[in-house]
């Protein structure tokens, strides 16, 4: 029996074929190598242009990432441009990344000016030929490999476009875990720097209140978040004085923490220059005045307390009106003042003394006190605060404070605090 | 599913009196929707609107930043000559802006008349 003579352009396309095979897992081999020794993304999109580029012998090559929920750009346009001719960088338009997002298809395009392109797309006169492919993870389109200009003009056959399509595909996921990767690695960064703001911010907390003959004070601040807009303070003044201040900044979280340490370190400032509570107030809300959006504003109380005299002096400035407990009377109210800090440029705050007779208690708080919810929404209120402090009024200031701080968060339960919650108690010694 | 809002309003425009009336309903707290009515509120005084009346007896949350956002409207319309009247305030928000010492900058009213009344003062 005599063999047939095999064709020999047959053959010569099966060996061409096999050959191009060979090529194809050689470069999708080298890729994958390449992709999975890095977990940057730019490095891996680089590398995933610089390939497609050779491979498929473009001119230039693109991967322009996507939003996968809304299909809108996010901006990550790497490139690599082999043409020695021209420096024009080319770019898939709005029109054809929406395309792709509803389509999921590639494109090719070997004669710019006759082609059927989507509605809309365009591209400059120098593009000739063109292969888009999607990335595509779990079906959702979340980026765009483009390769353009094939080289000698020759034009990107099927097999291009089906080696692009590989290449597209296995980038794809490994290219999505590594901007996963990038963004948990952002994410942990700035909770690292979230959580060193919120050590930095219970520093500037008095670490232990002064200790005064014949009085205690005690203060506590527990922010809602790791940061928060409240803060408290000591100061020992001349003369056997000391200045308690509490003071609510609006908003929270980081602006807010921000805004506190400003409006800590402006009324130290005005305090320490030895004005009285009033100016002290009247020259900090100028100043935040200038330093704050006319929606942002600061609520602040301030007292200075004359262990001699035996008074308080206090200026309060759009602050829940602290309780002064006296004898058995009911609590009377520190009101006197004016209004929150940073909304006018000029205010005229007035100041108010009153006298701490043996016993007396005075309990600053902030609205995260009165104002926290429980499981139905009730919130902790003036009347419950009142009746706690009333049956507190005997044991030392400091454990007034943890009494309120237990039941306000036993009221909350699992419910999270909205607001900060800080509170300062002054008590005068029974003689 | 969609989100609940939660703040709506009805706003309407009195040429004559160079007022914007807003309804509000729900919550005037830190969100995103009460963020956008502020700014609505301040292109209105930008466009002339100086006045602004807010009625807010459907208000059934209301924070500190709804007192933020009371004290920016009323900055915005001070600066402009105008005033910021309140109509049918319940007792808790008035509570609220009496404690940070607000309340004596707004036009307190109980009913829409009150603040034709108050307007009509004024103009004359």
């Amino acid at each position: 029996m005599v063999k047939p003579e095999p064709n020999n352009d047959a053959l010569h396309d099966e060996v061409g074929r096999l050959q191009r095979a060979v090529d194809e897992l050689s470069i999708l081999n080298e890729l994958a190598r390449a992709i999975s020794s890095s977990f940057a993304t730019d490095r891996i999109i680089q590398t995933i242009i610089d390939r497609s580029a050779r491979a498929v012998q473009a001119a230039q090559a693109t991967v322009t990432v996507v939003n996968p929920t809304t299909g809108v750009t996010e901006g990550t346009i790497v490139r690599v441009n082999f043409d020695t001719h021209g420096s024009e960088s080319f770019h898939v338009d709005e029109n054809l990344l929406g395309w792709m997002f509803n389509n999921k298809q590639p494109l090719r395009c070997n004669d710019i000016a006759d082609c059927e392109l989507p509605p809309g797309v365009t591209f400059p006169a120098t593009v000739h030929s063109l292969i888009c492919v999607p990335l595509l993870v779990k079906g959702e389109l979340t980026g765009v490999l483009a390769a353009y200009n094939k080289q000698d003009r020759a034009g990107f056959d099927a097999a291009d476009q089906r080696l692009l399509a590989i290449i597209a595909t296995q980038s794809a996921q490994v290219l999505e875990t590594a901007r996963l990767l990038e963004t948990e690695q952002a994410a942990e960064r700035m909770g690292e720097q979230i959580r060193l703001a919120g050590r930095i911010q219970q520093d500037l907390l008095p670490p232990e209140p002064p200790r005064i003959a014949g009085y205690e004070l005690a203060g506590c601040s527990i922010p809602a978040q790791q940061v928060g807009g409240d803060y408290y303070d000591f100061l020992e003044l001349e003369n056997q004085r000391y200045g308690v201040c509490l003071g609510d900044v609006s908003g929270k979280g980081l602006p807010a923490s921000l805004l506190m340490a400003n409006l800590q370190a402006t009324f130290r400032g005005q305090v320490l220059q030895g004005n009285s509570c009033s100016e002290s107030v009247r020259w900090s809300n100028r100043l935040l005045f200038h330093s704050t959006a006319e929606d942002k504003f600061a609520t602040l109380f301030y007292a200075v307390l004359d262990t001699r005299e035996h008074t308080l002096t206090y200026c309060n400035a759009g602050h829940d009106h602290p309780f002064h407990f006296s004898g058995d009377a009911e609590p009377r109210r520190l009101a006197t003042g004016g209004l929150i800090l940073g909304i006018l440029e000029t205010y005229d705050y007035r100041d108010e003394i009153t006298t701490l007779a043996p016993g007396d208690l005075v309990v600053i708080y902030s609205d995260g006190v009165t104002d926290m919810l429980d499981a139905e929404d009730e919130q902790f209120g003036e009347a419950r605060l009142i009746e706690l402090l009333r049956s507190h009024r005997a044991v030392p200031a400091a454990e007034v404070v943890n009494h309120v701080v237990a039941a306000v968060q036993e009221h909350a339960g699992t419910t999270p605090a909205e607001d900060d919650l800080t509170l300062v108690v002054i008590k005068r010694e029974v003689e | 599913m969609s989100r609940k809002p939660c703040l709506r309003l009805e706003q309407e425009s009195d040429d004559v009196r160079r007022a914007v009336i807003y309804s509000l309903r729900g919550k005037l707290i830190g969100s995103a929707e009460c963020y956008a009515f502020l700014d609505e509120v301040r292109e209105k005084i930008q466009e002339g609107y100086v006045n602004v009346v807010l009625r807010l007896n459907d208000v059934d949350w209301f924070n500190s930043t709804g007192v933020g956002i009371i004290a920016s409207i009323y900055t915005s319309s001070h600066n402009q000559s105008g005033k910021l009247y309140m109509v049918g305030t319940p007792e808790r928000i008035c509570n609220l802006l009496k404690t940070v010492n607000l309340w004596q900058f707004v036009v307190p009213c109980d009913t829409m008349e009150d603040v034709r009344i108050d307007s009509a003062a004024t103009d004359g």
